[in-house]
């Protein structure tokens, strides 16, 4: 196994939905090649309905597509290498578990030594702010530690990949900076791929090392960015203006 | 805290919700004993309240009546055990295989509308006249309660958390014993409270049908009836309805013990 190979490669995709009474056929995807390179976070953003979602979405198979393949590398086939979090990612919390033993499930259920789940968890909590909440019930959390919790999660079992399809979008500022924080230490030292649905620029720039713009139908990919900003990053520093100028720039010709 | 300004609401503050249940059954017990006082109804059908309160008393301390409660309770716990060891394990997974229990959903509801006591003696061909014959009957409501209850909980399982089983790559049997039976776990316990008072409700009726061994409160109330010992029919009453109170109890006290984890939103406070 080549370990410099891409995390996926998506080939050749087409994919269509039916609309309306007449279930007119409406080609989303038409023949659409990416490749996501693994250990990196890449962003894909366009304005809603461009197909960010449907892309997330026929990647954890969970969408049939017409033609193309997805192809994963070898390392990442099991299911339970990619987790797939949505903005209802709230909903996965076992409620009758402490938060110690929501972040502690998985791994159980993973087949995780003793010590390895014990100190697992335990950098969980910390990464994510939670450490003092760990025997609480999710009832008694507040909307933000709830999400913090659920973000803890679904990485807890070091998964390969992560796909975060517009799960940022409602956080409070201070719960997504802490989240954000977490989730770009623990890529790094997990060695995760991230890809990131979003069509918030600030996360974009707050976390990604590419940037692949999509919009019109069928799809095209109208800007591909490497984001190239040390971490954490500095929003007023020049190189993150300098590196923000394009994808302002292809913003403003209405794609987004 | 609210601030209530309105006459009802400084009521509702001085006296405890506690203190307010009692004051139905008070006026009752004012009202039976005018009536008994006055004569307005024969003792036969109605004897005063110190009566019936002194055959109780007599009944409990010669243990006439111990017997009767302690069986009752048992057969009543007995079909419970039964109806929660089959109930709950098929409930939960004909939950989980819906297409599976759609077809089969409607014979059961027709068979929960059945009313159980018309299968008694049905019931007595099949088992044979004895302990059994009472507690499978009040089993048989049980059952169908439970199930229905705990296949409708199990089916509101969030699907994201289904998803996240999955993908951990979890067998059908872990997520069964692992999600599903939490999720389940509220409305199995609605599914108790509901079949706590079918089985008291049918294991007296039979137990009035049959003089199987002599014991029970049902064959107690029936032969007191009989004998016209009115204070000691009111008596035996009494204490099956005492049963029934405290059955309900213990039922709220295992909801409060299992579910306090349950966000306040998807609880029922109805005790």
């Amino acid at each position: 196994m080549n370990s410099s190979a891409p995390a996926a490669k998506v080939q050749h995709l087409s994919f269509s939905y039916r609309e309306g009474r007449a279930e007119q056929a409406i080609a989303l995807y038409r023949d659409f090649s990416l490749s996501f390179k693994a250990d990196s976070i890449v962003a894909i953003m366009g304005r809603s309905g461009s197909g960010k979602s449907t892309l997330a979405r026929t990647l954890i198979g969970d969408l049939p597509v017409d033609s193309g393949v997805i192809a994963w590398r070898e390392d990442f086939q099991e299911t339970y290498h990619v987790s797939y979090v949505d903005q209802s990612f709230g909903d996965t919390l076992h409620w009758w578990h402490r938060v110690w033993q929501n972040l502690d499930w998985p791994l159980r259920k993973r087949r995780w030594a003793r010590p390895e789940r014990a100190a697992r968890v335990k950098a969980l909590l910390r990464a994510f702010g939670l450490t003092e909440l760990a025997d609480s019930f999710p009832r008694q959390l507040s909307g933000g530690e709830r999400q913090r919790l659920a973000v803890a999660r679904c990485l807890s079992w070091k998964p390969h990949c992560l796909i975060l399809d517009e799960a940022l979008n409602a956080l409070d500022s201070d719960t997504k900076r802490t989240i954000i924080a977490a989730l770009r230490s623990l890529a790094t030292e997990d060695k995760m791929t991230v890809i990131l649905i979003t069509h918030a620029l600030a996360d974009t720039l707050a976390l990604a090392d590419r940037c692949v713009l999509l919009g019109k139908t069928p799809v095209e990919i109208l800007g591909d960015f490497e984001i190239s900003l040390p971490h954490p990053r500095d929003e007023n520093s020049p190189e993150y203006r300098e590196a923000q100028e394009p994808l302002i720039e292809v913003l403003r010709h209405g794609y987004l | 805290m609210r601030s209530c300004a309105t006459a009802t609401c400084d009521i509702q503050m001085k006296f405890s919700p506690r203190l307010f249940a009692l004051i139905l059954p008070l006026l009752i017990v004012i009202a039976w004993s005018l009536i008994t006082a006055r004569g307005w109804v024969d003792p036969l059908i109605l004897p005063a309240p110190t009566a019936v309160l002194s055959a109780l008393g007599k009944l409990l301390t010669t243990g006439g009546l111990t017997q009767d409660l302690l069986r009752t309770t048992l057969r009543v716990l007995a079909a419970l055990g039964i109806a929660l060891a089959v109930g709950v394990p098929c409930g939960l997974w004909l939950g989980y295989n819906r297409r599976f229990y759609e077809a089969i959903e409607g014979p059961l509801h027709a068979l929960r509308s059945l009313p159980a006591v018309a299968l008694f003696p049905l019931f007595l061909i099949v088992i044979g006249v004895g302990e059994w014959s009472i507690v499978a009957l009040a089993c048989y409501n049980s059952v169908l309660v439970i199930l229905i209850s705990t296949v409708a909980g199990a089916s509101q399982a969030h699907p994201r958390r289904l998803q996240m089983a999955r993908t951990l790559g979890l067998s059908t049997r872990e997520l069964i014993t692992d999600v599903l039976f939490w999720e389940a776990l509220p409305s199995i316990l609605t599914g108790i409270r509901v079949a706590v008072g079918y089985g008291l409700a049918l294991v007296i009726a039979v137990e009035m049908f049959i003089g199987v061994s002599q014991a029970g409160l049902g064959r107690k109330i029936f032969d007191y009836q009989s004998a016209y010992r009115i204070p000691e029919t009111y008596a035996a009453i009494l204490l099956t309805g005492a049963l029934g109170v405290l059955l309900n109890l213990l039922v709220g006290l295992l909801e409060k013990r299992l579910l306090h984890w349950l966000p306040s939103a998807s609880r029922s406070d109805n005790q």
